[in-house]
């Protein structure tokens, strides 16, 4: 087991040791959760060269952090859960010159898990080792569970800032849900500030419409819809992260915004208007709701594909 | 030719080799789409086997693993096995896991088997 519960340049970095709370640079610029399925590592690699299209970052640079990144993910897949099925979250952190990425398991993680394999040894670690500039496996402190942070140096890439009014990511804690159903379709997405939204989530979208068997025509639509929300949507405060939760079923994507302001969701439907189009997210969902709760509300949107179905 | 959401793997029959070309990403997901590929190839008369990843975007190591296991079971059977490079990301990770001398690389799909495979021969040894 000591074999696999290392820090790798972190201690040279002077970040290892005293502090031992996977404190990230700073408030993560996009956190992701997903189910440890092997479709959804795509996910993230789609995530990760959204980023590299906001900021500057180079193409071996966004291909070592790609690669590192499966890696760590491929792990929490085959060896987190003993088999089963859990949750993968991810968060990126953009400084200045590096990037910084977190992959978080809530099972026997990678340290335990990588044991099963103590016998044909895996590739996965010596590959995240190789190609990020610092790594560190650490056993969650709150529960059971493991987080592989990998820092990556990127000289061409630009930090960008989250805005969060009173800086303690609290935000990041209230992710829309699907009332606990967290299919196998499921993913939930917490980005900001707008730009960096602006290049993922359309791109995600077209992931996820492309897994719900759209047609072309329709995967461009989720795109468009996906470009609207982000344009669009205000939340609360002055917090720039714009959180969605998306659901996907054959020809069915079911897209959740929120927390959103007391009048929030029926604005953003009239905001999305667009000259010679209307309303797009009215005229491209087929349905769109608006869910009340104590203090926000939510807007779904689903996206159906009539044309598709059997 | 069968396709998957990222993966899309083209088969090309020649009378010394059957190539496959593979396009996309090879990943954790579509492993066993190749590898099924790969046992289908094999269980015909088979003297060469090609993996031409010129056009593969991504590859990581579970994509690695069926690479090698091909590997293997052709040096095994006495069959030739080779791939043509990948782009910079396919290349990196072969080089990184310590395998790119251990494959035998041609630089076309259509290349010749012996000649362009260098001087440890087909089979790598």
């Amino acid at each position: 087991m000591d074999r696999y519960v290392y820090s790798a340049g972190w201690e040279r970095a002077g970040l290892c040791g005293v502090d031992r709370g996977l404190v990230m640079a700073g408030l993560p610029n996009v956190r992701l959760d997903l189910l440890n399925k092997p479709e959804n590592v795509l996910l993230v690699r789609e995530t990760l060269t959204g980023v590299a299209d906001a900021t500057g970052l180079q193409g071996a640079e966004l291909g070592d952090i790609r690669t590192a990144v499966t890696e760590a993910c491929n792990n929490v897949v085959l060896h987190a859960y003993a088999g089963g099925e859990g949750p993968l979250e991810v968060e990126v952190v953009l400084a200045d010159g590096s990037i910084e990425v977190l992959v978080r398991d809530h099972g026997v993680g990678i340290a335990r898990g990588a044991d099963i394999d103590a016998a044909e040894p895996g590739l996965g670690v010596p590959v995240i080792e190789a190609l990020s500039d610092a790594v560190a496996f650490d056993e969650l402190t709150e529960g059971p569970g493991t987080a592989v942070r990998m820092s990556f140096s990127a000289p061409s890439a630009q930090a960008l800032e989250p805005a969060v009014p009173n800086g303690n990511g609290h935000a990041l804690g209230v992710l829309p849900d699907f009332d606990g159903r967290r299919a196998s379709g499921t993913a939930a997405i917490s980005v900001a500030p707008r730009v960096l939204a602006r290049s993922v989530i359309p791109r995600l979208l077209c992931v996820l419409a492309a897994r719900a068997h759209f047609s072309t025509d329709r995967i461009s639509d989720s795109q468009l819809v996906g470009d609207a929300l982000v344009a669009h949507a205000r939340t609360r405060s002055d917090e720039d992260y714009l959180h969605m939760a998306i659901n996907v079923e054959p020809r069915d994507l079911e897209l959740r915004v929120g927390p959103l302001p007391a009048g929030g969701a029926e604005r953003l439907v009239l905001d999305s208007d667009v000259r010679g189009l209307g309303r797009v997210l009215e005229k491209l969902a087929d349905h769109h709701t608006v869910g009340e709760g104590d203090s926000a509300e939510t807007l779904t949107l689903q996206l159906l594909d009539p044309s598709r179905r059997p | 030719m069968t396709t998957d959401e990222r993966l899309r793997v083209d088969v090309l029959s020649a009378p010394d080799r059957v190539v496959l070309a593979l396009q996309g990403e090879l990943d954790l997901a579509a492993a066993p789409q190749l590898a099924a590929e790969i046992e289908r190839a094999e269980t015909g008369t088979l003297d060469a086997l090609v993996l031409d990843l010129s056009r593969l975007e991504f590859i990581d190591s579970a994509g690695l693993r069926v690479l090698l296991a091909a590997h293997e079971r052709a040096r095994e059977s006495g069959r030739a096995f080779a791939i043509t490079p990948g782009p910079a990301q396919v290349q990196r990770l072969l080089e990184i896991a310590g395998v790119g001398d251990h494959l035998v690389t041609i630089a076309r799909a259509d290349a010749g088997l012996g000649g362009d495979a260098g001087e440890r021969g087909l089979l790598g040894t």
